[in-house]
């Protein structure tokens, strides 16, 4: 995939890491999302693994993941 | 010797100091929460709930990960202040690399190290540097507990050591993702903490230096413009002006489009995100530079999101609410803190200026940008009017004395005020915000520090010292020979002898010395060390009487001018070279005598910041949730910080007493605190308030009046017209439920409409105003003695007498009072200061670190004590957070909730010898000496109980030898308070005060049980000298 988008798409490779990155990002804030407590019960699920540990945990992999983008010194 | 050699030298070094640090600081973390905020930290990581603002999102996602690596939700506030000691010692290591680098070019140009010497000296200062700030107090404080500043400082030190590895580089073709990833670091830290912004000045200064060919003083003078336009742009200007044009889009998408909440939000970053990838795509150069790095700094501010997510989700811990982009701007501008002036502003004596309007005057006001609120229930957000700003009389530039609450604490401070004259302003300025609030801390880093009791000026509080008796003497104006035990034993006492600010003042000097490359490296250090330092004291603009020392704050400084002790080594090495011992002994030798300044420094702060084995915070607030009954899912009213927090992290992270409510009244005027106080929580219901939002709603009830007489006139018209009356106004005007429905809330459900007419005419005739009684919306207490009805024909009188008015608080509590069918037990929290909330007082009865609130009351003056449920509470239910292992650090703050302990441990033995049960007072007595022993909690006032029931017990040795030792602790304060100069007495008077009472009252007890023989042989030797 990345050699794909390297190659065919000719865009540079500190892009093709972005954006992968954004997508991890995104991803972990949507799986972030989801029922919410109301005045008539508390809702669990806020607490649930999938919003408070495997979405938190793909959201700072992304923003991790920008710092090498950045820092691909890339080939000439 | 060759720079590749160098460089793996360096870098060998550098890491084996990481290890070093590492070392240190997980040896010295909190093994659970520490007090203050860092228990919400704590939550805000593990359950991604919502801290107090700005908010930390960055922070939560990192430290979320560390919590990952508990093996139970009991370590997770281990892992989270493993996560600060690690990041710490990072910091450390980019220090030491940040020293190496400006020795090297201070030694060896730009140009190879050569020599082994060259290499022994920068690798040696940059060792001494590190290693002091390592042993630091204030940055040592922050390692190892689970706060903002760690991470914080670790950003910070971490874009200054790349701006230094672009200046390395800056030729090469690449060079310029050293500054994108600057931006993006810059971008990712304002989702931690905003200090990391102060170090831009530095960084320009260092581009500027190696990018011009000729530095100048103009060239300097632009530079610094440059990055405060930077600065500026960032904070006011990109920041807000994103999200105000998030604000315009969500208003065009939910108000007039009707789509759903944030869908505005959305849109608006797309249509952001494909502009940006246009313009990279067709900008070229420069252009594409800054574009990228303005991207990569909203990507970084992007991790807001999470904020915005989580808040949606309403978890427990929900601070502002900020779930859509306008409660988030008010989130991120704090807007729930009091903003202080900066250029031009009020003094505290300024009243609001008033302006005629018809027949009234009413206060000129400034109206400010239109603020919006999210309405669930019309699914828009409503304009609920401008922001309103009270124009002033008296402004003056650069105010430095602003806050009227805090009117009394200036003049106190200053010995009277006449203006503020400028000149006041600036003597102020200077002698508490810059000298007392910043100066102070910077002199306990690197001079010496008192002790750990947090000052507001006193002679005994938490002053700097140098460690030489004469001149602390002659500082602190008083006999440092005839200092009593507890100052000298006291371990937050360090002292440097002033010899790592000696070490730094010559790093600067040497520094200085070394041509223009010395000059300009000196001047990025000073602005590194100014801006994190001076500027925020005029920022920040503080007023007397902080909850607590502020010394954490200023880190940032402390670490630039360890940059200094560093480099302070050369100096040494070039004094040592004039012996002529040989060059590469004068390097060893200067380099260990300087670390030994370090060495020193360690030995000192070891004792003090060594949290090892301490359980205090969490066993503390498990003691505040145990105070209550397991039954009845009991609310706790609240009102500080370190009677909140710590609850909560048991409650939300150790999932303990979750069926307890916890209420703090501080937060109650909010009306985002009082939803969630309206829905469940874990498993606690919500608070059976029946408020509709409009009650608490923004602006609405926030204070209502008490208008004592009133209460004649409702009477009469009682006896006027019985039967109307009481159907318009309830069967009896004074009952609490009636006040709040009719008087307060102005209740219309079961009324017919020309009763609620009635009504507003009825109690217009009352006050008096029945001319305009259409017009007026009548909120008040119509007296100052109400009641509320407990069972049929039981009352409970409430007496609000001597106040004024009733806050949105207060009536919280009223309304649960009224609602309460006696099935939710209602508590106070012991620390709170009851005299805010007087008409409670009677009905309090001690129940452990609870008060009860009951219906019955008590006419005396002491509050009333469940001498049963207390004793169950000490004996078994609570846990003293390790403290008898006696080798504990307990800091202030850990005693001071210590003593609050021992207080009601003193009530209980007080109570319990009054019924004549003087076994259980004394196992009481022993629980006390064996779970918080005096070394760890030295004995005070409340120790006298013990005291008394040990002689009432005849445990004579044991009573003799605790009064013996509360005398000379008495006399030894007593007799230094003596030395005081006269000018600085008076600020230890309570102190005085304090020990004078111990005395007498230990001597008195001594009478009552006829120990004359130890009163003639303590008295005659020690007092009638």
């Amino acid at each position: 995939m990345f050699m794909i988008m390297k190659n065919i798409l000719k865009i540079h490779i500190h892009y093709v890491v972005s954006f992968f990155a954004a997508v991890l990002v995104l991803l972990g804030l949507l799986l972030m999302m989801g029922e919410a407590s109301n005045n008539e019960v508390f809702c669990s699920d806020i607490l649930s693994a999938r919003r408070i540990v495997l979405a938190p945990i793909l959201c700072l992999a992304g923003y991790l993941l920008l710092i090498p983008a950045i820092m691909w010194r890339g080939s000439k | 010797m060759q720079q590749v050699r160098f460089k793996f030298v360096d870098r060998i070094v550098g890491w084996l100091v990481f290890a070093i640090a590492a070392t240190v600081y997980c040896l010295t973390v909190e093994p659970t929460a520490s007090l203050w905020d860092c228990s919400e930290f704590i939550i805000s990581a593990y359950k991604l709930e919502i801290g107090h603002p700005p908010g930390a999102p960055f922070f939560m996602l990192t430290a979320n990960l560390f919590s990952q690596f508990a093996s139970d939700p009991s370590q997770v506030a281990y892992m989270v202040n493993i996560m600060s000691a690690l990041l710490s010692a990072a910091c450390i290591m980019l220090l030491f690399w940040t020293v190496s680098h400006l020795m090297r070019r201070l030694v060896c140009g730009y140009g190879r190290v050569e020599r082994v010497q060259d290499l022994l000296l920068i690798e040696g200062s940059a060792m001494v540097g590190a290693f002091a700030c390592m042993f630091s107090d204030s940055f040592w404080y922050s390692a190892v507990e689970a706060e903002v500043y760690a991470y914080s400082s670790f950003l910070t030190a971490l874009v200054f050591w790349l701006i230094l590895k672009w200046e390395d580089e800056a030729d090469s073709p690449d060079s310029n993702r050293w500054i994108l990833l600057i931006s993006y670091l810059i971008g990712l830290s304002i989702g931690v903490h905003l200090l990391n912004l102060l170090c831009i000045p530095a960084m320009v200064l260092v581009y500027y230096f190696r990018k011009t060919k000729k530095t100048t003083m103009w060239g300097v003078c632009k530079a610094l413009l440059v990055s405060f336009i930077l600065l500026g742009g960032i904070l006011y200007g990109l920041i807000p002006g994103v999200l105000w044009l998030a604000g315009r889009a969500e208003l065009l998408a939910v108000n007039l489009l009707g789509l759903p909440f944030n869908s505005g939000l959305v849109g608006f970053i797309l249509l952001l995100s494909i502009l940006i990838v246009w313009g990279l795509w067709r900008l070229r150069g420069t252009g594409r530079l800054v574009l990228s790095c303005v991207t990569l700094i909203l990507v970084g501010f992007s991790c807001y999101g999470v904020i915005l997510v989580r808040s949606s989700a309403n978890p427990p811990m929900d601070e502002n609410s900020p779930e859509d982009v306008f409660a988030l701007k008010r989130y991120l501008n704090r807007e729930q803190y009091e903003d202080s002036p900066l250029f031009y502003g009020p003094t505290y004596k300024a009243k609001p200026e008033y302006e005629r309007k018809g027949d009234f005057m009413v206060a000129k006001r400034k109206e400010g940008e239109t603020v919006y609120r999210k309405s669930e229930k019309t699914g828009r957000y409503m304009d609920v009017g401008k922001k309103i700003e009270y124009v002033y009389d008296q402004n003056m530039l650069f105010p430095r004395m602003h806050s009227s609450r805090h009117a009394r604490a200036y003049e106190q401070w200053m010995g009277g005020v006449k203006g503020p004259t400028m000149k006041e302003n600036i003597d102020f300025f200077v002698s508490y915000q810059l000298y007392y609030m910043y100066i102070r801390y910077f002199l306990w880093n690197f001079v010496g520090r008192q002790n750990d009791i947090p000052g507001n000026g006193e002679t005994e509080h938490g002053n700097w010292i140098t460690g030489i008796d004469v001149i602390d003497g002659l500082l602190l104006g008083c006999d440092m020979n005839k200092l009593p035990a507890d100052l000298k034993e006291n371990k937050g006492r360090n002292v440097y002898y002033a010899l790592p600010l000696l070490l730094g003042l010559l790093g600067i000097f040497w520094q200085r010395k070394k041509g223009e490359l010395g000059r300009n490296q000196s001047l990025i250090t000073f602005w590194l060390f100014f801006m994190t330092g001076v500027a925020i004291v005029l920022y920040l603009n503080q007023t007397p009487l902080q909850a607590r020392e502020r010394d954490y704050s200023y880190a940032g400084s402390f670490y630039a001018f360890c940059i200094w002790i560093g480099l302070g080594t050369g100096a040494v090495v070039s004094v040592l070279r004039r012996l002529k011992v040989g060059e590469r002994t004068s390097v060893a030798a200067g380099i260990l005598l300087c670390l030994l300044v370090p060495i020193q420094m360690g030995c000192q702060t070891w004792d003090d910041h060594d949290r090892s084995g301490r359980y205090t915070c969490r066993d503390f607030g498990q003691n505040y949730l145990e105070s209550a009954p397991k039954e009845g899912k009991p609310i706790i009213f609240c009102n500080g910080d370190n009677d909140t927090f710590p609850l909560w992290y048991m409650q939300e992270v150790e999932g303990k007493r979750t069926d307890a409510r916890v209420c703090n009244l501080s937060y109650a005027s909010a009306d985002w605190y009082i939803d969630q106080m309206l829905r469940p929580a874990n498993d606690s219901p919500a608070l059976p308030l029946g408020w509709d939002t409009e009650d608490y709603s923004y602006g609405n009830n926030d204070a209502v009046r008490i208008e004592p007489e009133l209460y004649d006139r409702v009477l009469a018209l009682y006896r006027q017209e019985p039967h109307t009356l009481k159907r318009i106004l309830g069967e009896n005007p004074f009952d609490m439920a009636n006040i709040l429905r009719h008087w307060v809330f102005n209740r219309t459900d079961g009324m017919s409409e020309e009763d609620v007419r009635l009504r507003q005419y009825v109690k217009a005739l009352a006050c008096g105003r029945e001319d305009e009684w259409e017009t007026l919306d009548i909120r008040c207490v119509p007296t100052d003695t109400a009641f509320v009805m407990q069972k049929p024909g039981e009352k409970m009188p409430l007496s609000f007498v001597g106040m004024d008015m009733l806050l949105k608080s207060d009536l919280l509590i009223l309304q649960l009072l009224v609602n309460d069918d006696e099935t939710r037990p209602l508590y106070l929290t012991t620390s709170m200061n009851i005299d805010e909330r007087p008409y409670l007082k009677p009905h309090l009865v001690l129940e452990g670190l609870l008060f009860r609130i009951v219906p019955s009351y008590t006419k005396e003056t002491e509050t009333r004590v469940n001498v049963e449920r207390l004793y169950e509470n000490i004996m078994e239910n609570f846990s003293y957070g390790g403290l008898s292992a006696g080798n504990v650090y307990a800091d202030y703050d850990v005693r001071k909730m210590a003593y609050g302990h021992q207080h009601k441990m003193a009530t209980l033995i007080d109570s319990l010898l009054e019924q004549g049960d003087n076994e259980r007072a004394m196992a009481v007595v022993r629980k006390w000496q064996q779970e918080m022993p005096p070394q760890v909690v030295p004995y005070d006032a409340a120790a006298l109980s013990m005291l008394r029931c040990l002689y009432h017990t005849e445990h004579y040795t044991e009573a003799d030898t605790l009064a013996r030792d509360m005398l000379s602790r008495s006399f030894g304060w007593l007799g230094w308070t003596e030395t005081l100069r006269a000018e600085r007495r008076r600020g230890s008077a309570f102190t005085e005060y304090q020990w004078r009472c111990i005395m007498e009252k230990t001597i008195s007890i001594l009478y009552n049980y006829d120990r004359k023989e130890l009163l003639s042989a303590v008295l005659p030797e020690k007092v009638l000298k």
